[in-house]
């Protein structure tokens, strides 16, 4: 604990490995539309049950990393903005409509959804950072976004809770739509 | 418990520590401790072990074994006998290939016999023991055999933690976390591939 207190203490110097791997792990949080989609796609794990519970967020951050290694290549991907703001109004809705497709149905939404995110991330990268490190720190940040959301998830299993993770998708959606029309405009 | 702490603060200095990359960190306290810190410093590297561990954790004690001691074993031999200078950046993508795949099989659970699970490992560790090998500035086994004994501290530790907690939600734990290792592993092949599209 005292290493890692030492290493945390170090300040990153401009550009270097340190500011890849910080600059990764505050990229998706830095953006409310990419951080409303990744809490929704753990509350709608949460509402869906196993498997999905661990099945989206399995194949969110894998179907990421293809739009993300899209946007590093420089491949473009026509309407990522927009494409954003969908996800953050599409899985608000199935939170608060509680939706309940198939599993294959369910992972192919977010895994669409997932390619957009990704590819936003990917083009993103700030000047003289570490892209592995970048990668890996944004890898990291979106899969505990996920595990908030599932965390939210659990209070399904208490009075009202259902109905609180309704309102809370409600919201989601709500954002989402904002974001589309700031994306539309 | 402090098993894991001591994983993660592993986990951590690697993370937030010196530029990732084949050429060998100096930590000043001579070759072999310069190997140690290049596994630790190297995500493709670390993150292949870390993979591996998991994978054998996964499928028991009895398949775990071998793979403590063929890895690092496989991965020091690479080292020796790969020429320096040579090929390097196909390599580095082939490493990077090989990491995000271990991450796919313990994201998918992949039941592997024993004799196929030695085999997957043993050949990734030739490939990241050649990429080492290959990149390395430093004359002489003492870097390639503190990397050794440094990726089979931490295949042991790793190994040793999964088949401990072997509950069904330990199981998904170790799923979601071999999906984040395949994902950083298809990203890094990109940055491979970016690399050299100069």
């Amino acid at each position: 604990m005292n290493a890692l207190a030492l290493l945390l203490w170090t300040p990153p110097h401009e550009g270097g490995a340190a500011a890849g791997l910080l600059a990764g792990l505050t990229h998706p949080l830095t953006g409310l539309d990419h951080v409303l989609a990744m809490l929704a796609v753990g509350l709608w794990g949460a509402q869906l049950g196993a498997p999905a519970v661990w099945s989206l967020p399995i194949a969110f951050p894998l179907m990421m990393s293809v739009g993300a290694a899209l946007g590093v290549l420089g491949v473009a991907l026509p309407g990522v903005e927009l494409g954003i703001a969908l996800s953050a109004l599409v899985l608000g809705v199935l939170v608060a409509g509680e939706v309940r497709p198939r599993l294959a149905l369910a992972m192919t939404i977010v895994a669409g959804f997932a390619l957009f995110h990704g590819h936003a991330h990917g083009t993103e990268l700030p000047e003289g950072a570490s892209g592995a490190l970048y990668s890996v720190g944004f890898v990291v940040s979106t899969g505990a976004l996920h595990a908030a959301g599932i965390a939210l998830g659990l209070l399904r299993t208490r009075p009202g809770g259902a109905r609180l993770l309704r309102a809370l998708g409600g919201s989601v959606a709500l954002g989402g739509l904002y974001f589309l029309w700031s994306a539309l405009r | 418990m402090r098993g894991a702490r001591a994983l993660l603060v592993v986990l951590a200095a690697a993370l937030l520590g010196a530029a990732p990359s084949a050429h060998l960190v100096q930590t000043g306290f001579g070759a072999f401790y310069d190997g140690i810190a290049h596994l630790c410093l190297t995500p493709a590297d670390l993150l292949l072990v870390l993979a591996l561990g998991v994978l054998a954790g996964l499928r028991g004690k009895e398949a775990a074994r071998p793979v403590l001691f063929l890895v690092p074993a496989a991965w020091l031999a690479a080292g020796l006998l790969a020429p320096r200078a040579s090929g390097a950046g196909t390599l580095d993508l082939f490493s990077a290939a090989s990491c995000g795949l271990a991450g796919l099989l313990v994201a998918l659970d992949a039941r592997l016999e024993r004799r196929a699970l030695a085999a997957i490992a043993s050949l990734a560790a030739l490939l990241h023991g050649a990429a080492n090998g290959a990149a390395s500035e430093e004359p002489g086994a003492l870097p390639l055999l503190g990397t050794a004994l440094a990726c089979f501290a931490l295949l042991t530790l790793t190994s040793a933690l999964v088949v401990a907690r072997a509950t069904p939600r330990a199981r998904i734990v170790a799923r979601v976390g071999g999906s984040w290792i395949a994902a950083c592993g298809i990203l890094l092949c990109a940055w491979q591939l970016r690399a050299a599209q100069g």
